[in-house]
C-alpha cells in the first residue's frame, strides 16, 4: 500500500505587491505523479530550485497543492480536518539544527510534541526514553541542546519526530549544514530506523553520495520528475545527471571509467569498499590465470 | 606578502573556571599565490586560528607577523591589516543587507573611506572576479541563488582588495554546481591576481581538489603539515584523529592494504583510473 501518493500535483508560489494584487507566479511543481510504498527509503535529489523542498513540504501539509491532489495514507492534505493526523503520520526534519529545538533540556524537547497532543505523562516519558535510545542519544537526555554538536542536535530533532510515532519521516536537506561526522551519524540513524522499525524515509538532498543506500532515487528538475529508479540505474545515466547539475559519487565515476577501459566490474558497485573488493577480486583472478 | 604565526597559543575565558586552551604553540606560514587548507575535527581550533590571522583575536602567547611585523606591536595599524587580509565567515550570505548587489559590495570600500568612484570601480572588479556580471548589479541580493549569494558576499570582502583571503567552510550548504563554481573561482583568484587563499573545510574532497598545502589540527595542536598527497596518503593517522580521507584515496588505500602494487596517493578519479588500469595491462 502506498503511504504517500500525489496525482498531477502542481504548486505555484504567488508573489503579491502591497495592494495584494498578484505580481508574479512561479510554478515550482509541474504535474508530479508519485507513489511511495510504506517502508521504502526514497531519496529525492535535484539542484537548488528543482522543487524538491516544495515537494517535501506537501507531505505534511505545510503546503497544499495549487492543482492536483496529495494523499497521506488516503487522507487528502487539503482536508483540514485531517491536518493533525497527517502531521502525526509524516514528521519532518529541517535543514538548520538550531531552528527546530525548542526546550532547554534534550528530554523535554523530545517530549514537546507528544505533550502538545495530550499524551498522558507516563507514556510521554516512555516515548522519550525509547526515541532517544533509537537515535543513540540516551546519554544526553539531561543535556542542554546548546552544548550538542550539529549532528547530535539533528538526532535530537529526529527523536522529537519519532516521539509522535510517525509512519514516515521526511528529511529536508537535514545534513546540509553538518560536518562529515554529523552527516554520517544522521544517515546511519535513519537507515537503522528504516530497516529495524520499517519507518518510511524520504530523504531530500543534493548530495548524490547520500542516495546510495536508498531503495529508490527520484531526480527532479524544474518541478518535474526526470528519473525514478534504483540507485545504480540512476548513476548509470551520468551524462544526464551532469546536465542536471548533479555530480555522481566519486566511486560511481571511477567504476564507470574503469568499465570503459574494459575492466569487467559488476554493476551496482556503490561504496568504496565494494569497488575496492571488486578490483581486488579481478586482480587476484588475473594472477591465478597467469 | 605573508602571515607568519610563531608559537601562537590562544586561551578562551582566561582567569575564569571556564578557561579553555584552544590553540597550543602553533607555527604556520601563509603566503601569496598559494592555497592552504586547514583541516581538523569540530572543536580542533580551526576557526580560532583564522581569527588570529587578521588580528580579530589576540594571541595569549606567541606572535602573529604580517610581512615580518608584529601585528600586535605598538602603533601597528590593524585596521589597514584587515583590508590586506580578508576574512569570509561561514554562511557569509547571511550578512548581505543592501537593496542591490552593487551597493552591498561597495559597503567595505565605503568603510575604508574611499571616494564613490573608486568604491564602485572596486566593487565592479570584485564582482567580475567572482563571476557575477553587470546584469547582477541592480538585483536584490535576496533573489539570488544560494551559490550566487555566497559569491556576492565574498565579492564584498574582495572589494577591499586583500592580498590574502581566508574563508571558513566556503562550500558548506551549496549544491554541487554552486560548489564547483566556487572552487574554480578561488583557483582563478590565485592564478590571475596572485592572491593567497586559506580555507577551513570539513570537505576532504574540496581540500584534495584545491589545496597546495594542508595543515592538520587536532585538539589545538598542529599535528601535521604537507601536500595533499602526503596528508591523505596516511589513512590510519588521519582516522586516529577523527578525520576521514577523500573517497578516492580510501579506495586506493584499501587496494594497497590488500597488497596490490599501487602507490596509493591518487587523489582524483582520473589519477585513480590510470593507476588501476595499469594493474591490468
Amino acid at each position: 500500500m502506498s503511504i504517500i501518493r500525489t496525482q498531477d500535483l502542481v504548486y505555484e508560489y504567488v508573489i503579491r505587491d502591497e495592494t495584494g494584487a498578484v505580481e508574479e507566479k512561479n510554478r515550482a511543481l509541474r504535474s508530479v505523479n508519485l507513489s511511495v510504498k510504506a517502508g521504502d527509503f526514497v531519496a529525492v535529489v535535484g539542484r537548488n530550485g528543482s522543487g524538491k523542498s516544495t515537494l517535501a513540504k506537501h507531505f505534511n501539509a505545510l503546503l497544499v497543492p495549487t492543482e492536483g491532489t496529495v494523499w497521506i495514507e488516503a487522507m487528502d492534505t487539503r482536508d483540514e480536518t485531517h491536518l493533525w493526523d497527517i502531521r502525526a503520520a509524516a514528521g519532518m526534519v529541517f535543514q538548520n539544527p538550531d531552528n527546530q529545538i525548542v526546550a532547554t533540556i534534550v528530554e523535554e524537547d523530545v517530549g514537546f510534541g507528544p505533550e502538545n497532543i495530550g499524551v498522558p505523562t507516563e507514556e510521554i516519558w516512555e516515548r522519550v526514553g525509547r526515541c532517544l535510545s533509537e537515535v543513540g542519544m540516551s546519554a544526553y537526555a539531561q543535556a542542554s541542546p546548546g552544548r550538542l554538536s550539529g549532528g547530535q542536535k539533528q538526532r535530537v530533532a529526529i527523536a522529537g519526530v519519532l516521539a509522535m510515532k510517525p509512519k514516515c519521516i521526511v528529511l529536508d536537506e537535514s545534513t546540509a549544514m553538518l560536518d562529515p561526522q554529523g552527516r554520517r551519524e544522521v544517515l546511519k540513524t535513519i537507515r537503522e530506523l528504516n530497516q529495524a522499525e520499517h519507518i518510511t524515509v524520504l530523504l531530500i538532498t543534493h548530495y548524490m553520495e547520500e542516495t546510495v543506500f536508498a531503495d529508490r532515487v527520484i531526480v527532479m528538475k524544474r518541478g518535474e520528475i526526470m528519473m525514478d529508479d534504483v540507485p545504480h540505474a540512476v548513476f548509470a545515466r551520468a551524462e544526464e545527471l551532469e546536465a542536471l547539475g548533479l555530480t555522481l559519487p566519486k566511486t560511481a565515476r571511477l567504476a564507470q571509467a574503469l568499465r570503459r577501459r574494459g575492466l569487467d566490474l559488476p554493476e551496482g558497485l556503490l561504496t568504496g569498499e565494494e569497488l575496492a573488493e571488486a578490483v581486488i577480486a579481478l586482480y587476484r583472478g588475473k594472477e591465478t590465470k597467469a | 606578502m605573508s602571515i607568519e604565526l610563531r608559537g601562537v597559543s590562544y586561551v578562551y575565558e582566561v582567569g575564569t573556571p571556564m578557561e579553555v586552551r584552544s590553540l597550543n604553540e602553533i607555527d604556520l606560514t601563509v603566503r601569496e599565490e598559494e592555497i592552504l587548507a586547514i583541516i581538523g575535527h569540530t572543536g580542533s581550533g580551526k576557526s580560532t586560528l583564522i581569527q588570529l590571522m587578521n588580528g580579530l583575536l589576540k594571541p595569549y602567547s606567541g606572535q602573529v607577523l604580517f610581512n615580518g611585523e608584529d601585528i600586535f606591536g605598538e602603533k601597528y595599524d590593524r585596521r589597514a591589516l584587515r583590508g590586506r587580509v580578508g576574512l569570509v565567515f561561514q554562511y557569509p550570505e547571511y550578512q548581505l543587507f543592501e537593496t542591490d548587489v552593487l551597493t552591498d559590495v561597495c559597503f567595505g570600500p565605503k568603510n575604508q573611506g574611499l571616494p564613490e568612484e573608486e568604491r564602485i570601480a572596486r566593487a565592479k572588479t570584485a564582482l567580475e572576479a567572482v563571476g557575477l556580471g553587470e546584469e547582477y548589479y541592480t538585483r536584490s541580493p535576496f533573489e539570488l541563488s544560494g551559490g550566487e549569494k555566497r559569491r556576492a558576499a565574498i565579492a564584498g570582502v574582495l572589494a577591499m582588495q586583500p592580498r590574502i583571503l581566508i574563508l571558513d567552510e566556503p562550500t558548506a550548504g551549496l549544491d554541487p554546481q554552486g560548489r564547483a563554481e566556487l572552487l574554480s573561482m578561488l583557483r582563478r583568484l590565485r592564478e590571475t591576481k596572485g592572491i593567497g587563499v586559506v580555507i577551513v573545510s570539513h570537505s576532504m574532497d574540496d581540500v584534495a581538489e584545491l589545496a597546495d598545502r594542508i595543515a592538520v589540527l587536532s585538539h589545538g595542536e598542529k599535528v601535521k603539515e604537507g601536500t595533499p598527497k602526503e596528508i591523505f596518503g596516511d589513512r590510519k593517522g588521519l582516522e586516529e584523529i577523527g578525520l576521514s580521507i577523500p573517497e578516492v584515496s580510501r579506495i586506493m588505500a584499501l587496494l594497497k592494504e590488500a597488497g596490490l602494487p599501487v602507490d596509493g596517493t591518487a587523489l582524483s578519479v582520473e589519477e585513480a583510473e590510470e593507476e588501476i588500469a595499469k594493474l591490468f595491462q
